[in-house]
């Protein structure tokens, strides 16, 4: 009885790993609509303390769903996202505190249509370690403000939206691009770590089976 | 005749593996139980797929590592400046995989076209010298044993460009880990020996298919070889605390200790908790035997002194100075008291109590910085799923907290027996997460030192608590919430292998 649990546990497992695959690989990745065409020249300011960053001039375009946004900081405060088109709310999100590095991603509620001229506001919350912001001088442009103080930059921001196809029809592009950068090049790089992970998988399950019984 | 069928026929065999087994234990051999040694297989090949999926030197410091040991390869000589300016052989490799424009930067793909390839193909087999001027950045400061053993590889790389070399070197790495949920499974079976076998198996292969061991282990980073040194002085106290302790397993827990602290400083967390538990293990043996106990002790501190002794002698870069530059960080960091000290390691890990100063204001550190943390944070902590999936996390968590409480409920009688063991292994944990702690607090960065990898000489009580979540759910229903939660990390491997594949590839 017991062993038929193990084996019907397994197989349900399996079954809803594979599935969870399937489903994850049929979504479509996101992929770059826009930028604000801002260089990542300098850094152009930092803060160590809760603060307000708006940046006037910005265009969302359709469909957007996530803003990347060039900051950095070593562990990351919570960022919500504001956009607003005069003083109408045109999308919002949140990403939770944590993150590391640059290029922050976060997710906002879709625009169904493109929206500008919009301002974007940033609020970080609870800074606990440096945040800087990146971009390039901007002097007598659309002004970039950092807890109500007007910088004579510009952030760079980009807009993402989801892509048309799904992770399937980057199946051959991504098999490709890990044959390069690697000792051996090519296809058997894939091959290779597509073999060993499918290795741990039988092995595993065959592991199961013997001993969890 | 079934799978599961096949290997208890092979297990019961009388003409098999009895008599090897009689050999064995003539020859006073343990028995090395061929489940510990699949996990192995397991680990070893789940590390080796992480190796092919991570790009070169997109791991924590890969870079450096790989500087430490080509400059011991090629010189002989221990690196004498933690700056960065490696060897021309690797600068151009990096520059060839646009290295610096990659790293922190989740936006930014590693090489993508047949042009790019030829460049660094072209590049790799420019004639350029493999010295540099003695820089290894951040891991200058570390102690030489696993650098030593990468020397191996790194001359045994055929074709000999820096990706070569980088391969095998990671190849070791993997070897290293599987090394290491053997020593799981076996820890796992010494402090869990009543009751149902299978749950030796859940812990083992728990620990086999956790992603932050296969990136780790799947890369050139001294953390591989401290967290299997670590597993198996886990393994030899749990040993000794079963069985008693002897001469022989006095020398192999002195011997783990000796090799640890060569390996990577972060292992010196590990000692005090050790130490507790020699003492401990001493005074038993004592009841029974002054004589042995005195001989065992000794073996275990002879053992765990002689190689550091002759390493602070021989070399000027290792030893007592830097044990204490790690211990003693905390009186850098601008002579901040002692109280404070502590408040922030607490803080580090744990919520804020009433009183204490705030280091971390508005974040929840055990959520954001180690829950989340070892949930999924790779690369160079800038490949990260995407904020639904810390928060469905919690569910599993929480499942697997509960069966835990249950099972420690029901044995609460056995535990209370162990509870001097018990406390060793908890002093050991704490001692891991005080030495981040303090790395932290004296770096003056708040969180810079949060990398799960740091929590990896833990494994063992990792293995642990999987093996007695999957025993609170019963004898009925154990073999099923064990199988759960083995597929529950094979799934989390899997997808966290996926999640590096779409951030470097896609």
């Amino acid at each position: 009885m017991e062993e038929v649990s193990t084996r019907l546990a397994l197989a349900t497992g399996l079954l809803l790993i594979g599935l969870a695959v399937v489903a994850v690989l049929s979504r479509s990745p996101a992929t770059l609509a826009q930028t604000n065409g801002v260089p990542l020249a300098s850094t152009l300011t930092h803060t160590e303390h809760t603060t307000q960053v708006c940046q006037s001039g910005e265009t969302l375009p359709r469909e957007t769903s996530a803003l990347r946004l060039a900051l950095f900081s070593m562990l990351g405060p919570r960022i919500t996202v504001r956009a607003y088109a005069g003083s109408r709310l045109v999308t919002q999100g949140t990403q939770h505190d944590g993150w590391d590095g640059t290029d922050i991603v976060v997710p906002v509620r879709s625009v169904p249509h493109t929206s500008g001229p919009v301002t974007v506001c940033l609020r970080l919350d609870s800074v606990d370690s440096e945040v800087s912001l990146l971009g390039a001088d901007a002097p007598g442009a659309t002004q970039l403000t950092v807890g109500g103080r007007a910088l004579p930059d510009r952030m760079r921001i980009e807009y993402l939206r989801p892509g048309r196809a799904s992770w399937w029809s980057y199946a051959g592009t991504i098999l490709r691009d890990i044959g390069f950068g690697h000792a051996l090049n090519g296809d058997v790089n894939a091959l290779l770590a597509l073999g060993l992970a499918t290795a741990v998988l039988a092995l595993s399950s065959w592991l199961i089976l013997r001993d969890l019984r | 005749m079934s799978v599961a069928a096949a290997g208890r026929h092979e297990l019961e065999q009388p003409g098999g593996a009895a008599p090897r087994r009689a050999a064995r234990r003539a020859r006073g051999l343990p028995r090395v139980p061929r489940s510990a040694l699949a996990c192995a297989l397991i680990a070893f090949l789940n590390a080796a797929c992480w190796s092919i999926l991570s790009p070169p030197f997109e791991v924590p410091d890969e870079q450096a590592h790989f500087a430490y040991v080509q400059t011991l390869a090629e010189t002989g000589a221990l690196p004498t400046s933690n700056r960065e300016a490696f060897a021309p052989a690797e600068q151009i490799a990096r520059a060839g995989l646009h290295f610096t424009t990659i790293f922190f930067r989740p936006a930014d793909r590693t090489i993508s076209t047949v042009g790019e390839q030829a460049t660094l193909e072209r590049d790799l087999a420019l004639p350029l010298s493999r010295r540099g001027s003695g820089d290894a950045g951040v891991a200058a400061d570390e102690p030489p044993l696993y650098y030593a053993l990468e020397t191996i590889p790194y001359w045994l790389a055929p074709g000999g460009t820096v990706l070569d070399r980088l391969a095998m070197m990671r190849l070791l790495s993997a070897l290293m880990g599987g090394i290491a949920a053997f020593f799981v499974f076996l820890f796992v079976r010494e402090a869990l020996p009543g009751g149902p076998r299978w749950a030796w198996t859940v812990g083992g292969l728990g620990a086999a298919l956790a992603p932050l061991l296969g990136m780790i282990s799947g890369a050139v980073n001294p953390d591989a070889l401290c967290l299997t040194i670590s597993a198996a002085l886990f393994y030899g106290l749990a040993r000794a605390f079963r069985r008693g302790l002897t001469p022989g397993l006095g020398a192999a827990v002195g011997a783990a200790i000796a090799l640890g602290y060569l390996t990577k400083l972060n292992f010196l967390g590990l000692l005090p908790g050790a130490g507790l538990g020699l003492a401990v293990l001493g005074v038993r043996a004592a009841r029974s035997s002054r004589r042995t106990a005195c001989l065992s002790l000794l073996a275990a501190l002879g053992t765990a002194a002689a190689p550091g002794l002759a390493y602070a002698i021989l070399s000027p870069h290792a030893g007592l100075p830097q044990a204490e530059e790690v211990v003693g960080l905390a009186g850098q960091a601008g002579g901040r008291s002692l109280v404070h000290e502590l408040e922030y390691i607490w803080q580090f890990y744990l919520p804020r109590l009433p009183g204490m100063t705030a280091y971390f204001p508005g974040v929840f550190t055990t959520r954001v910085l180690w829950f989340d943390g070892l949930v999924g944070l790779y690369g160079w902590l800038d490949t990260t799923f995407p904020n639904w999936v810390y928060n469905a996390a919690l569910v599993p968590a929480g499942a697997i907290a509960l069966l835990l409480a249950c099972a420690l409920l029901r044995g609460r009688a056995a535990l209370r027996a162990r509870l001097a063991e018990c406390a060793v292994y908890l002093a050991m944990g704490a001692g891991t997460l005080a030495v981040v702690g303090v790395a932290d607090y004296a770096n003056g960065v708040p969180g810079e030192f949060r990398e799960p990898r740091y929590l990896l000489p833990l494994l063992a009580l990792w293995g642990a608590t999987l093996a007695l979540a999957a025993r609170g759910a019963g004898r009925r229903w154990g073999p099923v919430a064990g199988t759960a939660i083995v597929l529950l990390l094979l799934a989390h491997d899997i997808f966290s292998q996926l999640l590096v594949v779409s951030r470097y590839y896609s």
